[in-house]
């Protein structure tokens, strides 16, 4: 099976270790990974922020780079909705949008791609009862649906999985919301912060490196050790 | 504005087309199915309850009297209000307490109730027979015929000749506004009872 | 109510810095959200009221024309007399005409959010008219002089210790006392209002088509008062409040009690059907309808902002806002806060006065999750978004800067080549795997509060072209 791999521009400029474990994981399970050329941004902060039009030509962009991919795997939940929920309605031409709508029926975040299309829950990591919590990315949750699959990889894999109150809030991230109202944003990581922080988890997980990234900042600002990474890095490394 | 350029300035935010054919309404939810007079009291009792009411189950009208008269005498008053129900005569005669003069007076207040919503606990009380002595006074005793029990507030709704006001009343007055503290007795009655008057 | 909603950054700066404001807030909307949730969760067919909920909402406002001439019709069939006020002045000018013709010097008010938009106690008090609000909440906020804060539980914002110093200070009662004796207190107080204004002032939650009803829910009771006990009485509606039968009532009371406070149902829901009868001992001599539009036919007329209107008032979207709980709604500065004030007030004020509100959103979607007839809030947020940027009402530096971002996303080549530049430029800024640089501009947002990590040496994409695209 070959899966083409957005890489998403977070991971591409930020975290490449999310991605990198991405692709092993997937490695490791049979898959044959590509990343095919042409490949920038999913165009979310341009369509959240109301700029439609470049938002719209952003996504054409991308029908293209991916036209040739059977499966699109995506180490994001928001960006995966973009692809699923967005793309179609921003075009209005008919063509269009309904290659959009096919690249969406085959677009999947990394670890629902990993339990729903090859069926597996135990991809070989050993975790070890170690203390994880985890976060439920807004865009994931209430866009795709998202919440069972990353549990039930981390729970196969032998993690001690404990759920923080408000686990399904925001963390305030929201994109270019993280800097247009940052006072807010940072309030309500704080906010989020205290419920993870009462688990006692010795690590803070997600299927999104953007909230991830703004958990660390205010956690690292305030002081606290829980350890923050993303969940194909969690069991990546449980595997190696 | 008047009337109709009112409704006009409705029909042109509409783009409604002269003659356009309108769409029915989506059609009316399924009734709550009508249930067994044993089970509506089982229901009505719990969830009356539940809300910080009270309900006694009384065989019949004389024991329905010697309730009224314990509940006064309990709430220690000098005098009760009444709605204008015949049925609570007989309950209400040759009481020892007078009749307030007005409601505003009365610690005490005594109604019918038209229904009971077993659903909910709730009484459906008809503006036909007096509202102020259901409202004003800090106790309020309601006797209900358990014949009137229905499942829900469709089987009300249903019924003919509205009055100029049907109040559903479920347990006593409450607010949570001073930063969620339950209080109760706000503006309404504090204290509700219910008599439920099983063979009638 | 004079809007400040362009104040909207300041007043949530304000909020930000107000510990006890926030921790109010964070009770209050945290309680409501559980006990919407236990309510939800208890009632298994509650997805199906909710679904139905929305498309009788939904087919209303599409006909709402027909409808409202069905109302009127059978309202005044059985005695009551309607008004019809195209916005807040026509609205305020029927009701002091009405106070003036009926001799009235004391009026008793139960709580309506339309009164607060058209500024109706200002107004009467203006012509030398005693105004009591008589709901516990906003009686607290009218001898504190503010205005509400949340649209079903106005005085989230205050502490009982603030409120029992609020009461202290205005009508002796003893700096410690209790919300029951403050209760007490209030009780009595507008007991004695009731019993001698002439005139009660209530809104309308649904409003039946084909009975002429006005139903109105609550707690406390001082709305059966308000609307039995004066002789006369004015009920106030915004021209969306209708829903078709008195058969679709039950649906509605159950989707809006649970959501707003997880009730099954309010202590007192009124059928308001018309005036007293001939027989009747009680109730109001006349009943006035005053149907209000202020700006309402505008959203109806926008065929994605009309779904707004469906609103019924329960502030299930205020509860689940984490912005709304970290600012509370005097910062929205208007009446309406919170999801639905963001994507109403534009609707109702304009954008250009209002445009900050929808930007107040880290689009969670928590908002759209509760509402109990699927208003689509999300996407209306982002469609006033869409709007602000097609009117020119962004920012400038936003505009190029999404522009030049855009448009590198669609030229891979230099996309690379810039974000290679900038990767190799943070390195200047690099402290031990995170960046310094809080003069400069957009990172001085992030770094105040929170660290933002170093970009990596090598991008994904060269880690892959380098070595990793060839690995087993």
């Amino acid at each position: 099976m070959r899966v083409a791999l957005f890489v998403t521009c977070l991971a591409d400029q930020l975290f490449p270790e999310v991605a990198v474990a991405a692709v092993k994981l997937l490695r490791r399970l049979g898959v044959e990974v590509t990343v095919p050329d042409g490949q920038t941004c999913c165009g979310q902060p341009a369509y959240n922020a109301g700029y439609h039009q470049q938002a719209r030509e952003i996504a054409a962009h991308h029908l293209a780079v991916f036209a040739q991919a059977d499966y699109v795997v995506l180490p994001s939940g928001s960006c995966t909705a973009m692809l699923a929920c967005h793309y179609p309605e921003l075009f209005e031409e008919p063509g269009q949008r309904s290659e959009a709508g096919r690249l969406a029926a085959r677009s999947y975040e990394l670890c629902t791609f990993i339990t729903q299309v090859l069926g597996v829950s135990d991809v070989g990591a050993d975790l070890n009862g170690l203390r994880v919590t985890f976060h439920d990315n807004c865009h994931a949750l209430r866009g795709v649906g998202i919440s069972e699959a990353p549990r039930k990889l981390l729970c196969a894999a032998g993690a001690e999985l404990i759920e923080a109150v408000g686990h399904d809030v925001c963390c305030g991230f929201g994109g270019l919301f993280s800097v247009k109202m940052p006072d807010v944003s940072a309030a309500m990581a704080r906010a989020k912060l205290a419920g993870i922080a009462a688990t006692g988890a010795t690590v803070l997980t997600s299927t999104d490196a953007g909230c991830l990234m703004q958990l660390q900042g205010a956690l690292r600002r305030q002081g606290g050790s829980v350890r923050v990474q993303h969940v194909a890095e969690v069991l990546w490394q449980g595997v190696a | 504005m008047t009337r109709s350029e009112f409704l006009t300035r409705i029909s042109s935010a509409l783009g409604r087309q002269p003659g356009q054919v309108a769409e029915a309404p989506p059609p009316p939810l399924p009734c709550p199915p009508e249930e067994d007079r044993s089970v509506l009291m089982t229901r009505f009792v719990t969830e009356h309850e539940r809300v910080g009411g009270k309900v006694y189950i009384v065989p019949d009208w004389a024991a329905a009297k010697t309730v009224v008269e314990r509940l006064m005498s309990e709430a220690g008053t000098s005098c009760y209000a009444r709605t204008r129900e015949e049925f609570l005569d007989q309950v209400l005669e040759g009481l020892a307490l007078p009749e307030a003069a007005t409601a505003a007076e009365a610690e005490v207040g005594v109604s019918g109730a038209a229904f009971g919503l077993a659903e909910t606990g709730t009484v459906v009380l008809s503006s036909n027979f007096g509202r102020l002595a259901t409202l004003l006074p800090m106790t309020h005793v309601i006797l209900l015929p358990a014949s009137r029990l229905v499942a829900g507030l469709h089987q009300v709704l249903e019924t003919g000749a509205l009055p100029s006001a049907w109040m559903l009343a479920t347990g006593p007055s409450r607010s949570a506004d001073i930063e969620g503290a339950l209080v109760t007795g706000v503006h309404g009655p504090g204290r509700v009872f219910v008599v439920l008057i099983e063979n009638f | 109510m004079k809007p400040t909603t362009e104040r909207f950054l300041a007043h949530t700066e304000q909020a930000l810095r107000n510990a006890e404001l926030r921790g109010a807030v964070q009770r209050a909307t945290a309680l409501l959200a559980e006990r919407r949730r236990e309510a939800v969760a208890s009632k298994p067919d509650f997805e199906d009221l909710r679904e139905w909920c929305a498309a009788v909402k939904a087919h209303t406002l599409d006909y709402l024309d027909r409808y409202l001439a069905q109302l009127i019709d059978v309202f005044e069939g059985r005695g009551g007399k309607v008004h019809f006020a195209a916005d807040h002045r026509e609205a305020l000018s029927i009701v002091t005409e009405l106070c003036q013709s009926y001799g009235v010097r004391r009026v008793v008010k139960a709580k309506s959010m339309l009164s607060e938009e058209i500024g109706l106690n200002e107004a009467l008090q203006g012509i030398g008219l005693e105004v009591i609000e008589t709901d516990l909440g906003e009686y607290i906020l009218q001898l504190a002089n503010e205005v509400p804060s949340h649209i079903i539980a106005p005085v989230v914002h205050k502490t009982k210790e603030q409120i029992a110093r609020l009461f202290h200070d205005k009508l002796g009662t003893p700096g410690d006392a209790t919300p029951e004796v403050l209760a007490a207190r209030a009780r009595a107080i507008l007991r004695e209002a009731f019993l001698t204004a002439e005139l009660g002032i209530s809104g309308v939650n649904f409003a039946v088509a084909d009975t002429g009803s006005l139903v109105l829910v609550e707690n406390e009771g001082n709305i059966r008062l308000t609307t039995s006990a004066p002789r006369f009485h004015v009920a106030l509606m915004g021209l969306e409040r209708v829903i078709p039968r008195l058969s679709d009532l039950p649906a509605f009371l159950a989707v809006l009690t649970r959501s707003a406070t997880g009730q099954k149902i309010t202590s007192y829901v009124s059928v308001i059907n018309g005036p007293r009868q001939p027989a009747d001992t009680d109730g109001p001599e006349a009943l006035h309808l005053v149907i209000v539009d202020n700006g309402r036919s505008a959203v109806l007329a926008d065929p994605k902002l009309r779904d707004a209107l469906r609103c019924i008032r329960c502030g299930a979207c205020l509860n689940s806002c984490p912005v709304y709980q970290q600012i509370g709604g005097h910062a929205y500065g208007w009446v309406y806060p919170g999801p639905i004030g963001a994507v109403l007030d534009p609707g109702l004020l304009g954008l250009k006065s209002t445009k900050l509100l929808p930007q107040a959103s880290s689009l969670c979607g928590a908002c759209g999750e509760v509402c109990p007839v699927k208003i689509p809030l999300p996407e209306l947020l982002i469609e006033h978004r869409r709007r602000s940027v097609e009117q020119g009402l962004a920012a400038t530096s936003e505009r190029l800067a999404i522009g030049a971002f855009s448009f590198l996303a669609q030229h891979p080549a230099l996309w690379s080549g810039s974000t290679a530049l900038g990767r190799g430029l943070s390195q200047l800024l690099n402290r031990q795997g995170y960046l310094s640089g809080a003069w400069l501009p957009v990172l001085r947002a992030w770094l105040k509060e929170r660290d933002f990590p170093a970009p990596a040496k090598r991008s994904f994409t060269q880690l892959w072209r380098g070595g990793l695209r060839d690995e087993k």
